[in-house]
């Protein structure tokens, strides 16, 4: 079994022992390459009542290499407007590309990325777009 | 996917979150958690510490530093020449191992007899892990069961440890009545029946079928049989610690790649166990032809096939697997045979495992006039401060003034989780 699918197992062990930290769901998990898990941003931000999904992929060199994080956009969801965030659900964020360490996991990347749209307290159409993001897409 | 789950229940999966939580048995779960690499989450192989004092597994931070040099944990710098092995924790390893089964089971025994009925909350405190974790074993079980869609394969991670039946490698999943291994004997029990299955001291309540074995049974007898499949594929293997990454769908595939290409060169094997060995040199493969790099590959009696990206990546591995061999207590080491069979069975399964190319980039094409519109949209009125990355730190992609959740990753939760394996191993 790769090191990738033994650490992932651990990691849905954990999350079936020990739950999510609140406002993040596992939605489905069927394999070891493919999870999908929700986000809900919780207290009173500008993402009140929604939930986003994401989606994360993870090659075999998982967790030596960063999963590749992205909003799920389809029919059921939509990806949150935030500066760091693209329409089609892209996802500009440091732990996702330079800034990852193998020791993360899936639940520690949800929960900074909630943490990245909790901090978002001001109407977002006012926000601008990530500068970098043009330039540098890392995920 | 049921085929990789089922190798799941071939493999003896252990977690600290075995164990009680603090409250109830203090110390034994952060105990299990310290002697647990933070990249694999195993305990340690070949524990090995960096200048910073953090532990992990030798192959586990030979892979990690290549892809940054730092400390995964702390992000100080560190480099290959920094490692330690650390030898007391290896052998702490050892010990706990023989000791953790036992142990467990008297930790649940002191479990049952303090619990009282808790109401299951969905673990906000679960990063912190003081939990409210003094359920029993049942509530525990629905619990995780909760958020998950009937779809998802629940009944097999409920028992992860559960051994294969040993005949078959794929068995009928769906099929299965709703077990749960017992945490303490290991045996399958219908999870409506595990209360009163270890009321009974392990006695009652057994599922019929149940392989009357311990844990290690089907992983075992799974082994002997990739002996004799391997056997023949690695000529001079005596089937030794044959590794169990080496599932059968992975066998078969190696089995014809393998053909006239894979079959090991018998290399005239060293003494693993020779307490004088050392750690072989890196090899700078950009300065070197493939034909060098093949011949590299065939001294150490390993295939020689595909380009020179292949080649180039197959020797790299190599050597962490080598390496890490060299950094365990030379009793402990395995055998060449086994590296490389190790590293044939890494590779078969990365082959099945290539994903298709990212389809964001196209995604983010075809919508360009939508993005475009929004970026307008979010145009600022106030002007942007783009704030200069830290002295020392990489410019953080989208680090801006706005978004303390990021720009300050490390105080953001996730940075918390750095901080707790901090704690859990100092
Ligand atoms: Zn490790
Ligand atoms: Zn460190
Ligand atoms: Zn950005």
């Amino acid at each position: 079994m790769a090191v990738s699918t033994r650490r992932l197992q651990k990691e849905l062990a954990d999350i079936k022992k020990e739950g999510t930290p609140v406002g993040i769901e596992l939605l489905s998990a069927d394999d070891f390459s493919t999870w999908y898990l929700t986000v809900e941003v919780l207290g009173e931000t500008v993402y009140q009542g929604e939930k986003f999904a994401l989606k994360f992929r993870f090659d075999g060199q998982y967790p030596i290499s960063a999963p590749a994080v992205q909003f799920v956009v389809d029919g059921s969801y939509h990806a949150p407007i935030h500066p760091h965030v693209y329409s089609n659900g892209h996802i500009c964020a440091s732990i996702l590309g330079s800034e990852w360490s193998p020791v993360l996991s899936v639940v520690a990347v949800c929960v900074t990325i909630q943490s990245m749209l909790a901090s978002c307290k001001v109407c977002p159409s006012v926000h601008p777009i990530c500068p970098s993001c043009a330039c540098q897409c890392l995920v | 996917m049921a085929s990789m789950l089922d190798d799941l229940l071939a493999q003896g999966i252990t977690d600290s979150t075995d164990f009680p939580d603090d409250a109830t048995t203090p110390g034994l779960r952060s105990f299990d958690d310290a002697l647990r690499c933070g990249i694999c989450r195993d305990f340690y192989d070949a524990p090995v510490s960096l200048a910073c004092g953090h532990c992990f597994c030798s192959a586990c931070i030979r892979s990690a530093l290549p892809e940054k040099a730092q400390c995964p944990t702390c992000r100080k710098e560190a480099s290959e020449s920094q490692l330690r092995r650390v030898v007391a924790v290896e052998s702490a390893v050892h010990a706990w191992k023989a000791a953790r089964d036992l142990i467990l089971r008297f930790a649940l025994e002191e479990e049952r007899r303090k619990s009282r009925p808790v109401l299951p909350s969905l673990s906000q405190t679960r990063k912190s892990s003081n939990g409210n974790h003094s359920e029993r074993l049942g509530q525990k079980r629905r619990r995780r069961d909760s958020p998950l869609p009937p779809s998802s394969d629940d009944e097999i991670v409920a028992i992860p440890s559960s051994p294969a039946p040993s005949g078959s490698s794929t068995p009928d999943i769906s099929s299965l009545p709703d077990l749960v291994e017992c945490p303490v004997c290991q045996k399958d029990v219908l999870s409506s029946k595990i209360n009163m299955h270890l009321d009974s001291s392990c006695k009652k309540y057994l599922f019929e079928g149940s392989t009357p074995t311990g844990s290690n049974t089907g992983a075992e007898s799974s082994k002997s049989k990739q002996k004799q499949q391997w056997s023949h594929l690695f000529p001079g293997s005596k089937g030794k610690n044959v590794p169990a990454k080496a599932k059968d769908r992975d066998q078969s595939k190696t089995k014809t790649k393998g053909k006239g290409k894979g079959k090991s060169r018998a290399t005239p094997d060293v003494d693993v166990t020779d307490e004088s060995l050392e750690h072989l040199p890196k090899v700078a493969y950009d300065i070197h032809p493939r034909q060098r790099i093949s011949e590299m590959l065939a001294e150490s009696g390993l295939p020689t096939h595909g380009d020179k990206n292949a080649l180039a990546r197959r020797h790299a591995r190599w050597l962490v697997l080598y390496n890490a061999n060299i950094d365990r207590d030379p009793k402990q080491r395995h055998t060449l045979d086994h590296l490389r069979q190790e590293l044939k069975a890494e590779e078969a399964e990365g082959r099945t495992k290539k994903e298709t190319v990212d389809d964001v980039v196209a995604y983010q094409k075809a919508n360009k006039g939508t993005f475009a519109k929004l970026t307008e949209a979010a145009r600022p009125k106030k002007p942007i401060k783009v704030k200069k990355a830290k002295e020392g730190t990489p410019v953080l992609d989208g680090d801006e003034v706005r978004d303390p959740g990021l720009a300050e990753g490390r105080n953001s939760p996730a940075g918390h989780e750095v901080i707790d394996v901090d704690d859990s191993e100092s």
